[in-house]
């Protein structure tokens, strides 16, 4: 059978980008924060993501730190980034209402602590054009054994919240535990000057 | 498959039966001396030297060696001068037949390509040649190759650093996007020895690997065996590293392996159906690789015996991979292509211990010696070493293989191997008549085969031997029971005949089944001689659901392949034709030709696609002779045009051994008018076969070369001077030469009135230069892949990108570091080759062949395809539970978990459905088109500038790329070019160059097409307005045809044609007169400059005078799948993939009319809005996503679904209050981990 040139590529033994599909999430007790901010021209998110204890981070250790530091560091942030970031983003979905936006490659560090568990940071940029108002939707889906999800929303420079389900101030909804199914819609208005004096 | 002769005990004496007997012994002459029995090594210092024959490469300064049997040559450290990459490997051979040679060369009958060691994938670039005993000792002549490792294929160079550790490899570099190279300091010593005994007729090859460097090595390293199995779950212990051979045997041998015989193109691809796993790789096993030719010369290769390191024996003894019956000296063929195979023999050590502690000195007399970090490293790692040394990890590991030369066949190749194993063999001796004349048949091949019975059941066949004219043989071999088999050129295959070979030998009285003959006079309208075409059209009986291969002939047994027409077989004789033969005239129009006898046969005469077929029933009878007298018609008027084929390959290409006047009458018979020769790196000449057959008349030529890089493209150059003195005859250096610097010396290489650079088939994989360079597929901007890849994308094509000089041009910074990466790839080329041969499948882009729509009819998606679709989305992902959630997003989990089975199939059908693309939309596989066509980079071309701005203008061409004379028809497709003359005596190289220039050529493979625009023909250039009149004629002969047109306008189909087909296609159809011509204009409107292609196609089945692209093409990728299946990858969709094989129809298109409509007197390209597979533009991209793509994070699809939300109030993980401040998350993310 011929292949394509991409299945091709990497059948020639290019083999340690080739993501593991048997790690699916069942043994999770693991935690991510979510800090989603909405700018004028961007998207941002970072997650916080602390894996358990125990094996599935002693695995994860053992395949992406492979000069045996007890570090993820260097080139070995590369290697892990794929698995890393579909851990910390596993059942989660974000839509921009109504755009397509751009997105940057995502950028993953590693928290390092001897002795403790994974713990790393992805943080995700979606660039946008300039429009005066926009709607983000964060929904995770109604899946098993996904991570204790905590999210926030915020507005960024220029930006106001002007409706959203959880909103604690004008630029910012509570910190808000999502469970499975659940879903955080939050509008941004661009801000209004002050009223001279 | 059991091929193996069982070993016995030589027969001692026999006795020979005067006036029966032929000697089939290798020397000629008189009584050796004992001087003549010594072997010699020495380098070459006159031509006189040399063997010389119809691919020798040879040259002064190489190293020869000889005995009284064989000559061999081993290339000195120069630059290939055939088709591979480095020196140092053995390029000529043949028996030794005391000519000798002149300021030309020998005179030899060298029909050899080449052969040299492989470490796995990994070859020698020499550093040192030298005569290590020249045989004047009365022992052994040696001569031995010495250096460090190379790649024939870069892409394979990290893969081949980490396996076989020839240099080291930094794996922070792969993950940085730093491309692999070979300047490093190596780690392992590459060596081989050719050594040839005196009166042996084969040479022994010694190839050894040895640690230099001062640490034990891993094969492979512990690092990577851990980051696979980590990775991927791939268990690399035990793997050890196979070695083996590159066996360039060369066209004009024919491959014979034990077991199917010379059947191996699908010998071997059966063997690829059995997934064999790591530590194994799939592929035929034997224990010789013979071949036979008709020219007194042929190869054998075969392994010692060695069960602790022959690689297939192990490998069955350690997990029975290969079902138990791997014996200790077998081979496993891996893979044959165009003239070149590779086997693999032995196994090399999972460790090495390094070697500078090996000698017996002290450190202090190794270490000494040395300076600076290697002194210390002598110092540091002397005891390791020491400590190292032993049985499991040897500091330097050798295999040892055989390559044997014989008298033309198969026999005479076993008749040396039985010597070299001490085999104990018989004579076997015979003589053949034929079965109605009952005289002595001569010219004939006997076959044999082991039997399981006298009744010949169970028959594998196992050896051949040829029977020259006076119809006598002879052979060794061992005793047994055999059948065997009568086979001469027109002739049926004899039955099989039962034969006892006892310990005396055996003595065969053996009947050829007669032939018949067939005598053919052509003459044109005029009365006057013509050369031509013969094809003599067979129907065969109706078996349903059986390939003619299995009844038709036998390709085990050596016979031809008979091409079918292609079309579906049932009880309507019209639909079982076959081509039983084809045969070219003289200059006369005068052919006789030996024919399979039958009843019933179909004459076909024809002369190309101007003139019509004539056609007449023949009866054969055994031994009878058939006259016919056959008067062709011109059809077609192509006045001012001539014929040109500008790709096409004879003797002095490796993969073709065509002799030059089979090739003349060949161009001749098809109407070719003007044959350009461009052997691989060999420059010809076919003027003197063109006046030594006499068809000047006829046709004419060109000097050409084809300029074939390993794996950086093929390119064709016409015309170009010949230098006799060269051995190449002129032909140039390309190994790790960039693409601009080989252009330069093709031009360098033209007569004063220039010449044409042609890229070749483009996007062939492996040897097409878009393809290796990695040029978008829509708007050909070009880049190295891994400068364009991110993240994991990145490593892959970090990974296995071709990489060195020829690719890849290093920046440095001012510190001498590199700084970035830049392709090599130039656009200095004049011509592009957009249809080569019969390959439809790599003229366009692939796209969706089917209508999702359709109910029925030839389009509708076959029920395969789409269950291959299904399956393929599903497993983008992770558990059927997320995918139902996509198909049915109003649904919550429990409400599909209450659908029915029913309900759920019917819901993923209909989403999948969904997801296919409409028909037409070319077809993506991740960010790349799956399957890219050259016609499609061609008009893209068209509409964009070239990344220095400019626009460039190429002239688009077709050729035959014919390699042979039978089933491989040239002039199909061809070029018609204007020269305003009509007769190729008239023709000059100037009027090619000026017409290419000019682009002034129409692409065809039977269509005569042209297309004017406001009066001006193709190629020009003119300023019009508002809208243009399109002035379109076609003309074909009647066995060609033309159903349909259509004219495109930079790059889109132009519409609103009265008739026109609505459908994505766009097509015309249209009706050929009774003349065979059509003419029609059209007007057109032209808003902004645009450039005008003119297309035709037809459905009318060509055969037999084109007869069918029927034996799928040899794709590398299946080699590379086949090897990628023992490490457990697969991907793609059953299916959804260009056909491969299929009967040839009518296509034609010009070169482009350019017209500038903006009143600015230059022509600016449309530069239209490009499309992606990224993008979604193209849908597909989802759909047939390999199982590699999975998860890539721009498809964490942004969707929304409605859900009601539940809002807890829990603790804010973060640190920092919440507030009206906006948190700067780049800087939280920059601290992270940060520790004080």
């Amino acid at each position: 059978m011929r292949t394509s040139a991409t299945s091709t590529s990497a059948l020639l033994f290019c083999v340690l980008w080739l993501l593991s599909a048997t790690a699916h999430a069942h043994d999770l007790k693991v935690e991510r924060s979510i800090i989603a901010q909405v700018h004028a021209t961007k998207v941002q998110i970072l997650v916080i993501y602390n894996e358990a204890p125990g094996d599935r981070s002693e695995r994860f250790m053992a395949k992406y730190d492979v000069n045996r530091n007890a570090r993820i560091d260097g080139s070995e942030v590369l290697l892990a980034t794929p698995e890393i970031s579909r851990l910390a983003l596993l059942g989660l979905e974000f839509e921009v209402e109504g755009e397509k936006p751009k997105m940057l490659p995502p950028e993953v560090k590693f928290e390092n602590k001897p002795g403790k568990p994974v713990s790393a940071a992805i943080l995700l940029t979606y660039e946008l054009d300039a429009v005066p108002q926009r709607t983000l939707h964060i929904r995770q889906k109604p899946a098993k054994g996904l991570p204790e999800t905590t999210v926030a929303i915020e507005a960024g420079e220029g930006l106001t919240i002007s409706n959203s389900s959880g909103a604690a101030s004008t630029r910012t909804t509570a910190p808000l535990r999502l469970t499975p199914g659940d879903k955080i819609s939050v509008t941004f208005a661009a801000s209004r000057e002050p009223p001279s004096r | 498959m059991n091929n193996r002769m069982e070993t016995i005990a030589r027969a001692s004496g026999f006795a020979l039966l005067a006036g029966l007997v032929v000697l089939a012994t290798m020397t000629a002459g008189s009584c050796s001396s004992e001087s003549d029995s010594k072997s010699r090594a020495y380098r070459v210092t006159s031509r006189t030297q040399l063997i010389g024959g119809p691919t020798a490469l040879g040259e002064v300064g190489d190293f020869m060696l000889e005995n009284d049997k064989i000559r061999v040559v081993v290339q000195d450290k120069t630059y290939n001068r055939g088709s591979g990459v480095f020196g140092g490997s053995l390029i000529d051979a043949d028996l030794a037949r005391h000519k000798p040679g002149n300021a030309l060369g020998g005179k030899g009958r060298d029909t050899f390509g080449e052969l040299f060691p492989v470490f796995f994938l990994e070859m020698i670039d020499p550093e040192n040649i030298d005569v290590i005993n020249d045989g004047s000792d009365g022992k052994a002549a040696i001569v031995e190759v010495k250096g460090r490792g190379g790649e024939f294929i870069t892409m394979l160079r990290y893969l081949n650093q980490v396996m076989i550790n020839s240099y080291p490899v930094d794996l922070a570099d792969v993950l940085n996007g730093v491309p692999a190279n070979s300047n490093g300091e190596p780690q392992v010593e590459f060596r081989t020895r050719y050594i040839l005994e005196p009166g042996t007729s084969h040479i022994r090859i010694e190839s050894t690997l040895t640690n230099i460097s001062f640490t034990t090595l891993e094969f492979p390293s512990d690092t990577i065996k851990t980051v696979v199995q980590t990775l991927i779950g791939l268990d690399l212990d035990g793997f050890r590293i196979p070695t083996g051979h590159v066996l360039g045997f060369g066209k004009k041998s024919h491959i014979f392996i034990p077991g199917v015989g010379y059947d191996l193109r699908f010998g071997l691809d059966e063997s690829y159906q059995t997934a064999v796993p790591l530590p194994g790789f799939p592929g035929l096993l034997t224990n010789v690789v013979a071949s036979s030719t008709d020219l007194g010369v042929n190869y054998g290769f075969a392994t010692v015996e060695d069960p602790e390191n022959n690689f297939v024996y192990q490998r069955d003894q350690d997990g029975g991979l290969y079902g138990g019956d791997a014996q200790p000296d077998d081979l496993l063929f891996l893979f044959y292509a165009s003239g070149f195979g590779g086997v693999f023999s032995s196994q090399g050590p999972e460790t090495m211990a390094p070697n500078f502690c090996n000698g017996g000195e002290s450190a202090d007399a190794v270490c000494g010696q040395l300076s600076g970090a290697d002194a210390n490293a002598c110092r540091d790692e002397w005891d390791n070493c020491k400590a190292a040394q032993g049985d499991a990890s040897p500091s330097s590991y050798t295999f040892t293989n055989y390559f044997i030369i014989g008298d033309g066949d198969v026999a005479s190749i076993y008749e040396e191997l039985y010597r070299i194993k001490n085999i104990k063999t018989t004579k076997v001796i015979g003589r053949v008549f034929d079965r109605v004349t009952r005289e002595t048949a001569g010219d004939l091949d006997m076959l044999f085969y082991t039997t399981n019975g006298s009744d010949c059941s169970g028959t594998t066949i196992v050896n051949q031997v040829h029977v020259p004219s006076g119809g006598t043989f002879q052979l060794e071999m061992v005793p047994g029971d055999y059948c065997y088999r009568v086979r001469g050129s027109g002739r049926p295959l004899s039955d099989y005949k039962y034969v006892k070979v006892g310990s005396d030998g055996a003595f065969i009285q053996a009947f050829a089944e007669s032939t018949s003959y067939l005598q053919v006079q052509v003459v044109d309208s005029n009365g006057a001689r013509v050369p031509a075409k013969v094809s003599v059209v067979g129907t065969h009986d109706y078996f349903p659901g059986q390939e003619t291969r299995s009844f038709l002939f036998d390709l085990q047994a050596g016979e031809s392949w008979r091409a079918s027409d292609m079309i579906p077989d049932t009880e309507d004789p019209n639909t079982r034709r076959f081509l039983e033969q084809t045969a070219f005239t003289d200059h006369r129009g005068h052919v006789t030709m030996n024919v399979r006898p039958s009843d019933s046969y179909v004459v076909h005469v024809s002369r190309g696609p101007e003139y019509d077929v004539f056609t007449k029933e023949v009866s054969l009878k055994p031994g009878g002779v058939e006259t016919v007298v056959a008067k062709i018609e011109r059809t077609v008027d192509t006045t001012g045009y001539l014929a040109g084929d500008f790709h096409l390959h004879a003797a002095g290409s490796i993969d073709s051994g065509l002799e030059l006047d089979r090739r003349i009458k060949s161009a001749a018979a098809e109407g070719l008018e003007i044959a350009v020769s461009t052997d691989h790196n060999y420059v010809t000449d076919y003027g003197p076969a063109i006046r030594q057959t006499q068809m000047e008349q006829f046709v004419n030529s060109t000097v050409g070369l084809e300029l074939t890089t390993f794996e950086a493209g093929h390119f064709n150059a016409f015309p170009v001077a010949r230098d006799l003195d060269s051995m190449s005859r002129g032909s140039i250096k390309w190994q790790e030469i960039p693409p601009q610097t080989i252009f330069n010396a093709l031009r360098d290489m033209a007569p004063e009135s220039g010449n044409i650079v042609q890229a070749n088939h483009a996007r062939t994989p492996i040897l097409g230069y878009f393809y290796q360079h990695n040029v978008d597929a829509f708007d050909t901007t070009v880049d190295l892949a891994f400068n364009q890849a991110e993240g994991q994308d990145r490593i892959t094509a970090t990974l296995v990108s071709p990489t060195g000089p020829a690719f890849i041009e290093t920046i440095y910074d001012e510190n001498g570091e590199p700084l970035e990466y830049k392709s090599t790839f130039s656009w200095d080329f004049d011509a592009m080759e957009v249809f080569n041969g019969k390959h439809f499948e790599e003229i366009r882009h692939f796209r969706m062949p089917y209508d999702k729509t359709a109910t029925d009819g030839p389009d509708v998606l076959p029920q395969d395809v789409f269950d291959g679709l299904k399956e393929q989305t599903a497993a983008l992902y992770d558990t059927p539970e997320d995918f139902y959630a996509v198909v049915f997003p109003d649904l919550d989990e429990a409400q599909i978990m209450a659908l029915s089975d029913t309900e759920i199939e019917e819901g993923v059908s209909a989403y999948v459905m969904d997801q296919i693309p409409n028909q037409g939309v070319i077809l993506c596989d991740g960010d790349d088109v799956v399957f890219p066509g050259v016609l499609d980079d061609y008009y893209n071309i068209l509409n964009f500038p070239r990344p220095d701005g400019s626009y460039k203008r190429y002239t688009a061409t077709g050729n035959s790329d014919s390699h042979g004379d039978n089933l491989d028809e040239v002039g199909y497709p061809r070029n018609y070019f204007f020269a305003g003359k009509d007769r190729p005596r008239d023709y000059k190289d100037s009027d090619l160059v000026k017409a290419m220039r000019e682009h002034r050529n129409i692409v065809t493979n039977g269509p005569f097409i042209t297309m004017e625009i406001d009066g001006e023909p193709i190629g020009s250039e003119l300023e019009a307005s508002g809208s243009v009149t399109i002035k379109v004629h076609v003309a074909a002969a009647d066995w060609v045809g033309t159903d349909r047109i259509r004219i495109l306008q930079n790059g889109e189909v132009v519409r609103g044609l009265p008739g026109q087909n609505e459908n994505a296609g766009g097509w015309l159809p249209i009706q050929l007169g009774e003349d065979g011509t059509y003419t029609e204009e059209f007007t057109v409107d032209v808003a902004a400059d645009s450039w005008f292609v003119l297309e035709a196609e037809g459905d009318q089945n060509m055969f037999p005078v084109l007869t069918p692209q029927e034996i799928p093409p040899f794709n590398f990728d299946a080699v590379i799948g086949s090897l990628a299946g023992a490490f457990g990858f697969g991907g793609g969709v059953e299916g959804l993939e260009p056909a491969l094989i299929f009967p040839q129809t009518p296509f034609a298109m010009t070169n482009p009319i350019w017209v500038i409509a903006d009143g600015d007197g230059q022509f600016t390209p449309p530069e239209p809005e490009v499309f992606r597979c990224k993008d979604g533009a193209f849908v597909a991209a989802n759909a047939l996503m390999s199982l590699e793509d999975v998860r890539r994070l721009d498809q964490l699809r942004l969707k929304a679904a409605p859900m009601p939300v539940k809002i807890h109030g829990h603790e804010n993980p973060f640190k920092r209050p919440v507030g009206t401040t906006t948190r700067d998350l780049r800087m939280i993310f920059e601290n992270f981990g940060h520790q004080h």
